[in-house]
């Protein structure tokens, strides 16, 4: 066995090497537009002006990167993933699994995604597993039509799931 | 809806290869690291697939940082190669590797750095290049510099390239830094110590290599990373 290589910090100047895309956020089974957007917050409440976001579901022709701003925003452009069955006939709702990398962040903070609303989310695995006091940091809220609101807190009160997997 | 199988599973590794999220000695971890602890869940399709990249991620000059300018950048030229693997050994073929460094005065070509090291018009200090199917890799570059940064008194960073890699599946996704052999720095730099594990750090140290080194061109390096693997356990029908 060969030994792990450790994660090191993208440190502040991560816009050089970390474009912003990588890859058309589609899918051949998804086609509803959707938009995900919100902050990126630190444990006192201040937004990471320095964090990339990733977004990844199943099937998709890209993965989502983007850039936190100033504010710690972000806004990403893509298609609701569909509602799958594993080969177990368990359902799984739509959600994306989302990478949270910075400055700060020594390794990488692994979360989710799902859309409120959604009837599929009362019997999705994951979900269900989350204490259910929690399990809000990981539901984006319906804004504008077509647009969801997902703020990702890594530190301190309403702080975000994140996941040992 | 349709119905999916599970690829194989991902091996968790080994404990104590990577930093813990909250590392006193590397200040800005301190309002960003989380204090509740992790949830575990079961590996789905979701973290058991990830994106293919095909050769149009990749330029044909991507993996060489200093020719991408009118003229060549200043510094020692270096070759930095190697290959990766998964844990078991295995290469890790067409995967997207992405780098980005200072210059050899120390200097990121980003607006959000401001010392007064010289910025090099010829020197972006950002590439990328998959590997080939033997898991292969090859950049050009020019040695970076070590840089002052404001995390205690008179901090420096040992001088470092930045190397971001997906692998094969969501899970299998690494970010690193690659430092150089000897450097003083190294022991005490907060982001470096911060791995618990001695073996563990060596590993992000590049080794010097004469026969990579070409001759009167550039200084050869040899760097191997190796990702998260899968679980090759034959699976119950």
């Amino acid at each position: 066995m060969a030994g792990l290589t450790p994660f090191q910090t993208v440190g502040p100047y991560l816009h050089l090497g970390l474009r912003a895309g990588l890859g058309p956020m589609t899918s051949p089974e998804a086609a509803t537009p959707v938009v995900v957007q919100g902050r990126l917050f630190d444990g006192a409440g201040a937004g990471i002006s320095d964090g990339v976001l990733e977004f990844w579901a199943a099937g998709f022709d890209g993965v989502g990167r983007v850039w936190t701003a100033a504010d710690g925003s972000y806004r990403l452009e893509t298609v609701l993933p569909p509602t799958w069955v594993d080969a177990a006939g368990v359902v799984h709702a739509p959600h994306f699994a989302v990478r949270v990398l910075g400055r700060g962040i020594l390794t990488q903070y692994l979360t989710r995604v799902y859309f409120s609303g959604h009837p599929d989310n009362d019997r999705d695995p994951v979900l269900q597993t989350v204490p259910a006091h929690r399990r809000g940091t990981l539901v984006a809220s319906p804004g504008a039509p077509s647009e969801y609101e997902f703020a990702i807190v890594v530190q301190g009160e309403r702080e975000t799931v994140f996941f040992d997997v | 809806m349709a119905t999916r199988p599970p690829p194989a599973a991902i091996l968790r590794g080994e404990p104590g290869v990577h930093p813990p999220p909250d590392a006193p000695a590397y200040r800005a971890t301190e309002l960003r690291h989380p204090k509740q602890p992790l949830v575990v869940i079961p590996q789905s399709l979701t973290e058991l697939t990830g994106p293919a990249f095909g050769h149009d991620a990749v330029g044909p000059l991507d993996h060489d940082l200093t020719r991408q300018h009118s003229g060549a950048p200043v510094g020692q030229r270096i070759l930095v190669e190697g290959r990766v693997l998964d844990e078991g050994g295995r290469p890790v073929p067409h995967t997207l590797i992405e780098v980005w460094q200072a210059n050899a005065a120390g200097r990121y070509a980003h607006t959000v750095d401001q010392w007064n090291a010289p910025l090099d018009g010829n020197f972006t200090g950002a590439g990328r290049t998959l590997t080939d199917a033997e898991g292969r890799y090859r950049f050009v570059t020019i040695r970076p510099g070590a840089y002052p940064w404001r995390n205690h008194a008179n901090a420096w960073r040992p001088a470092h390239i930045h190397l971001s890699l997906f692998g094969q599946a969501f899970l299998t996704r690494l970010v690193t830094q690659m430092y150089f052999p000897g450097d003083p720095l190294l022991a005490l730099d907060p982001i470096f110590n911060a791995i618990p594990d001695e073996r563990a750090r060596q590993r992000l140290i590049a080794r010097f290599d004469l026969p990579t080194t070409e001759p009167a061109f550039a200084l050869g390096y040899r760097f191997d990373l190796v990702l998260r693997g899968r679980d090759q356990t034959p699976m119950e029908a």
